[in-house]
């Protein structure tokens, strides 16, 4: 999994845990897409603890057969944006 | 596959649709987020006026550097960014948009935008965003219009609004208003047929457009001599405006070409050097003013409109303030286009006066020639596109412009500038350079007008000429900066400097003031670079 694609989870000094996508981060803040689609940004001296955590998304182990998840596959790969 | 398994998993896939973060009715309103900037020029009336007074004529003096953010780009940067809810979005020239915390300068994602070759008058450079929900709009210099995603930076859709080997671009910001985007394009120098078009701002489909240059059968069209209409130019390259009280969008044209040699184009060549006012639904002109007709000067009107409800000889009118390139400043009735006031603020001699409908009486022989003609203003202008400001606190309109003139020749079919004035035809720049001009020569200035009279109340000059636009706050601020490389701080009423920064490039840009958690933050470009200010 691409290292922006992971969830990350932010813990401040005052108990208010943020999960989301890490965006950037550098010495001093962490910056993150939480799970609301809101863009936040954190001192690091503001948070009592951080880190990378499991995904939220579910496993689909024992949900989907072999064929069902090429079907997924096959369609999630179908899907085309504009041009980048 | 079963079609409720795949729901599931595209359920799973997506995160959570937050709430869209700006409306259009939060576009009409600004000032219910006075920490918000949520278009160029804040508002649609294009004031530039912060109610924001956090930082004041009091302790402004105290200001300090809070982050500075380098972009990748050696182009002039001549963007205002937008901020929303703590998040700065600005574009790294030509079409790379940043998404920034607005508090700390960090980068959340970039969207890159490689343009395919296009040709651009002045640099490949960008003014800024619009954004509407949860999507920034961009124009590109390929002269494509863009949706963007301003949570993830990611591509929602990509209108080709011109054809970029046809001499098109884009480099203006979009304007938004209810659901559609407005976008004009450059290329009035190269000599296109301007206009201006919306288009739907969830799909980008294409809901209207208005060419700036009649064609047959359409009132005007006999302005332009032979086929001179088919690449007359009059292009749309600078913010709008818009009244949301008569449902008008205002826009301003560039110069007729060929630029500087009118030959070829007799006639006035509506609506090139005018100012359209067309219903914001439809497309349709209801009222135009031309401030040059046919031009032979390159003065371009495609500077910012600005509209103020004022009194005016006593009464309440709902106005537009405009400091024109062709030396001459305007105050003009935004709901019918009646001329109201008009008169030169810089040295003027290729007119000299009005007719009752506001036409200007041309001065014979102000048109390059071979031999050369000395016309003020020059070429450039006494203002070109950086965006004025009003404040409805002083009353006072804000204008950074410069003084100057030039002898213009017609050699070929591009003209030169001879005998004085020669290195004033910089179209702005990126870095300082040592500054020996003479006394003759150009110099800038910041005057604060007073729109009754359209008569000085103070000045504040520049050690150069200036590329820089205006901010005005709540705070009895303004701020302006110039070629120099100095942004300053000036006393809204008395043009007192109250503070200045140095910050090693020129700046080519208006600056912006936003808040984030109740501190009042400065923003402005200079150089390649964003550097943001606030109190201790």
């Amino acid at each position: 999994m691409q290292p922006n694609n992971r969830s990350y989870s932010v813990t401040t000094r005052d108990g208010q845990r943020t999960s989301g996508r890490l965006l950037n981060h550098d010495a001093y803040s962490v910056q993150l897409l939480d799970s609301n689609e809101q863009l936040r940004s954190f001192a690091r001296a503001d948070l009592a603890s951080e880190g990378f955590i499991p995904s939220p998304m579910p496993s689909v182990r024992g949900k989907l057969n072999a064929a069902e998840l090429a079907d997924l596959v096959s369609y999630l790969v179908s899907l085309r944006g504009p041009k980048p | 596959m079963k079609m409720q398994t795949l729901k599931l998993c595209l359920l799973l896939l997506a995160s959570a649709a937050a709430n869209a973060q700006v409306t259009s009715e939060q576009l009409l309103k600004p000032d219910a987020q006075p920490g918000n900037w949520l278009s160029y020029s804040r508002d649609y009336s294009n004031q530039r006026h912060s109610p924001l007074d956090q930082v004041n004529a009091g302790n402004v003096g105290k200001l300090q550097l809070q982050w500075v953010w380098q972009a990748h780009s050696l182009e002039k940067f001549e963007a205002t960014a937008l901020v929303v809810n703590g998040v700065l979005y600005t574009v790294q020239a030509p079409n790379d948009v940043v998404a920034l915390d607005a508090a700390t300068g960090r980068i959340f994602w970039t969207y890159s935008w490689q343009p395919a070759p296009a040709r651009t008058c002045c640099g490949r450079v960008n003014r800024g965003l619009a954004i509407l929900g949860d999507t920034l709009f961009m124009g590109t210099v390929d002269a494509h219009l863009l949706a963007i995603d301003a949570k993830s930076g990611q591509l929602l859709w990509d209108t080709v609004v011109a054809d970029a080997a046809a001499q098109y671009s884009i480099t203006m910001p979009p304007m938004v208003v209810k659901d559609k985007v407005y976008i004009g394009t450059a290329g009035g120098d190269a000599g296109i047929r301007g206009f201006v078009a919306a288009y739907d701002a969830k799909t980008g489909a294409e809901v209207w457009k208005f060419y700036t240059i009649p064609g047959p059968g359409e009132v005007g069209h006999d302005t332009w001599s032979g086929d001179s209409w088919r690449k007359g130019g009059a292009s749309i390259w600078n913010a709008g405006a818009y009244d949301p009280e008569s449902n008008l969008v205002y826009f301003g044209t560039g110069n007729p070409a060929p630029d500087w040699d009118g030959r070829t184009r007799l006639g006035d060549n509506l609506y090139s050097d005018s100012v359209l006012a067309l219903d914001a639904d439809t497309g349709k002109l209801k009222w135009h003013y031309q401030f040059t007709p046919h031009d032979e000067l390159d003065y371009d009107s495609t500077q910012v409109p600005v509209l103020a409800d004022m009194s005016w000889q006593g009464k309440p009118r709902k106005v537009m303030l405009w400091a024109n390139r062709n030396g001459l400043m305007y105050v003009l009735d935004r709901i019918t286009g009646e001329f109201l006031l008009g008169k030169p603020y810089v040295e003027v001699n290729w007119m000299d006066g009005f007719d009752s409908k506001g036409r200007p009486h041309r001065v014979p022989g102000m048109v390059p020639t071979p031999q050369g003609t000395l016309v003020r203003p020059h070429v450039h202008g006494a203002i070109n596109w950086a965006p004025p400001a009003y404040s409805p606190k002083t009353h006072l309109f804000y204008v950074a412009h410069w003084e100057h003139s030039g002898i213009v020749a017609i050699e070929g079919q591009f003209p030169q500038s001879v005998g004085i004035n020669t290195r004033q035809t910089t179209m702005g720049d990126v870095t300082l350079e040592p500054f020996l001009n003479n006394d003759d020569e150009a110099r800038g200035v910041i005057r604060a007008y007073d729109p009754a009279t359209l008569k000085p109340v103070w000045e504040y000059p520049l050690g150069n000429i200036t590329w820089g636009g205006m901010l005005s706050t709540a705070g009895d601020v303004v701020f302006g900066g110039g070629k120099d490389g100095y942004f300053v701080a000036l006393d809204a009423r008395t043009g007192k400097l109250l503070w200045k920064a140095a910050l090693g490039g020129q700046v080519n840009a208006g600056a912006m003031t936003y808040a984030v958690n109740g501190k009042q933050y400065v923003a402005i470009a200079a150089g390649t670079a964003l550097f943001v200010f606030a109190l201790p």
